[in-house]
């Protein structure tokens, strides 16, 4: 029957050095992410101009801002911010590209024609400039941030849908369900979706580090988390202006979106070695 | 070969028509009406709507598209509403930034790129291969705009060897229009030879374990013509690939680097246009750069088939 992928099925999955690193670091991301909801060391917004501009000390770890704010807290703050937007934009390219991929990959023809041929044109447009795009016409901000980055996954997830699914279409088991009168939609989630989870997945480790860069980039440029909210981005282009006088403002946020990157990619090639190793190469191909 | 190119470049025509239409479409629904961003909010609705006849705004969506494709395939993109200049002039003058920068940083990855995979290859598992597999992770994990800050602090406010910012003209200082490029340039590239390399380490890796490899190497033929006539001539064709896809990237990656920097290239113009409602510049720059992907895609289909004679042209 078929093959159902759970990562609780791998067996030392922490013998992988990439999967244990990247686990390890997207863990502690996590943590602190939920931590900062009910703990900073100061509130992240709280300005205090008697202390601005302080280097790192024992006090402030990371140093404060040019409001007098605590590094440390906004950036602890800021993990909630990449989070929420890398989920949400993944899960929009997830379910949009699903649906769309499985519907090219069960009705072909004309249907996978153009449904293919408009992923291309979205897939061979720049991610960057489709967002800036989006999100000077929905407005600056996080939420238009976040379905300008999930826009630009759907062809994505429509792609590897369609690339991985074509083939269990032909499947005996699947000519077997169709043969006792099992409902296409009842294939499609019982017998489809199961068999392709595994790639989703792996993808969706990816699109989420694509997408905390790319909530980065926006918010740098001043369309994505708006002040005082505090978002990685946005503090790196703050920081800019004080870098002859501060150049500790530019470390610390930059670090942050360094890691939690660093940490989604090597857990994402992880889990494609110990799933798949035959994976990458379709993966490379879409 | 012909008939590969005839359909190629019809495929080419209507992937361009289709994005054209998708741009079109997409830039209708940007809020603000030009006419008013161009005559203020004291205009009175007489003189709004003699100049919304004179854009030609007031006639259907679908003639404004057909008259707006006839001027891009004649070179005439209309009149930015905050410059008052031609749009072609505008962006031909900024991309006399943006060109050579995408060019700069892709010699900057090639270079960073293809020896380093190379050497990772032929030091599989050894402290060579893990440096450069750490490397490239870094690389990829990095934003390319934080390079670029990083650069700066560094090479700009640390040692001022370059400067942090700015852009002097090619006509009168080409030195320093060079020197303001490199920072950007290597930001860029150092990212995308992040890819390069690994893409480059995997391919070499893959061929270097086929039977021709062997044969080569059992035959007597000296190690360095084993991997650099055999081996690499074969495990560039998909690297070659990736550099025409990053070149689309690189070109829509420039708006960042080009705000990090303050470049006049045409990144930093469309940003400004987005923001001050410039619709002939937002469509100009946005068809022009969604046009020069679809081309390159093209040429790096056709360099593939010159690497690799045994790709058929269907």
């Amino acid at each position: 029957m078929n093959k159902i992928f759970s990562p609780f099925l791998i067996h030392h999955p922490f013998r992988n050095i990439n999967f244990a690193l990247g686990f390890l670091i997207t863990l502690i991301l996590l943590l602190t992410a939920i931590l900062s909801l009910i703990y900073t060391p100061y509130d992240p917004n709280r300005m205090n101009l008697a202390r601005r501009f302080l280097p790192p000390n024992s006090e402030h770890w990371l140093g404060t801002d040019q409001y007098g704010r605590d590094i440390l807290s906004r950036v602890m703050r800021g993990a909630v911010n990449s989070i929420v937007v890398g989920l949400v934009a993944v899960s929009i390219g997830m379910g949009f590209g699903v649906f769309l991929g499985s519907l090219a990959a069960f009705y072909r023809k004309w249907v996978d024609e153009i449904i293919m041929r408009i992923s291309d044109v979205l897939y061979g447009f720049p991610a960057v400039l489709s967002a800036i795009l989006i999100t000077s016409i929905l407005g600056p901000g996080v939420i238009n941030s976040m379905i300008a980055i999930g826009i630009f996954n759907i062809p994505i997830f429509a792609r590897l849908t369609r690339a991985t699914s074509l083939s269990i279409w032909e499947r005996d088991y699947v000519t077997a369900a169709r043969a006792i009168g099992r409902r296409n939609a009842g294939i499609i989630w019982n017998y489809i979706l199961p068999n392709i989870l595994s790639a989703l997945i792996v993808q969706g480790t990816v699109q989420f580090a694509i997408a905390i860069l790319a909530e980065a980039g926006l918010s740098y440029l001043g369309l994505g988390t708006q002040p005082p909210h505090p978002s990685w981005g946005r503090m790196l282009n703050e920081a800019q202006t004080f870098m002859g006088t501060s150049p500790y403002l530019a470390i610390f946020p930059g670090c942050a979106i360094a890691l939690t990157v660093l940490g989604l990619n090597l857990l994402g090639d992880g889990l494609r070695d110990m799933i798949d190793p035959k994976l990458s190469r379709i993966q490379q191909q879409i | 070969m012909a008939l590969f190119l005839l359909k190629r470049g019809i495929t080419l025509f209507i992937t361009l028509i289709l994005v054209s239409i998708v741009i079109f479409a997409v830039l209708m629904v940007i809020p603000g009406d030009p006419a008013q961003i161009i005559l203020g909010i004291r205009a009175t609705p007489e003189s709004l709507q003699n100049l919304r006849r004179q854009l030609g705004l007031d006639q259907p969506i679908a003639i404004q598209y057909l008259n707006y494709m006839r001027g891009f395939f004649t070179g005439d993109l209309g009149r930015s509403i905050t410059y008052e200049v031609q749009v072609t002039s505008l962006i031909l003058q900024r991309l006399q930034v943006t060109i050579p920068l995408a060019i700069l940083s892709i010699l900057f990855a090639i270079f960073l790129s293809i020896p380093s995979g190379i050497y990772a290859s032929l030091h599989r598992n050894r402290a060579g291969d893990y440096g450069v597999m750490v490397l490239s992770q870094i690389g990829l994990a990095v934003p390319a705009f934080w390079a670029g800050i990083l650069l700066i602090l560094l090479f700009a406010v640390t040692f001022h060897w370059l400067p942090a910012g700015g852009f002097q003209p090619w006509e009168s200082h080409p030195i320093g229009a060079l020197k303001s490029l490199l920072l950007p340039a290597l930001s860029l590239g150092f990212v995308r030879a992040a890819v390069l390399a690994r893409m480059t380490r995997s391919s070499m890796l893959e061929v270097l374990g086929e039977d021709f490899i062997r044969t080569a190497r059992s035959k007597g033929l000296p190690r360095r013509v084993v991997v650099y006539k055999h081996a690499l001539r074969n495990a560039i064709i998909p690297v070659v690939t990736l550099i025409g896809l990053q070149a689309g990237d690189l070109l829509a990656g420039a708006i960042i680097i080009e705000n990090v920097f303050h470049l006049p290239g045409i990144g930093r113009l469309v940003f400004e246009a987005i923001g001050q409602r410039d619709l002939p510049v937002i469509q100009g720059v946005v068809l022009l750069i969604a046009a020069m992907i679809v081309v390159i895609n093209f040429l790096v289909d056709l360099a593939y088939r010159y690497l690799d004679p045994r790709i058929r042209y269907e």
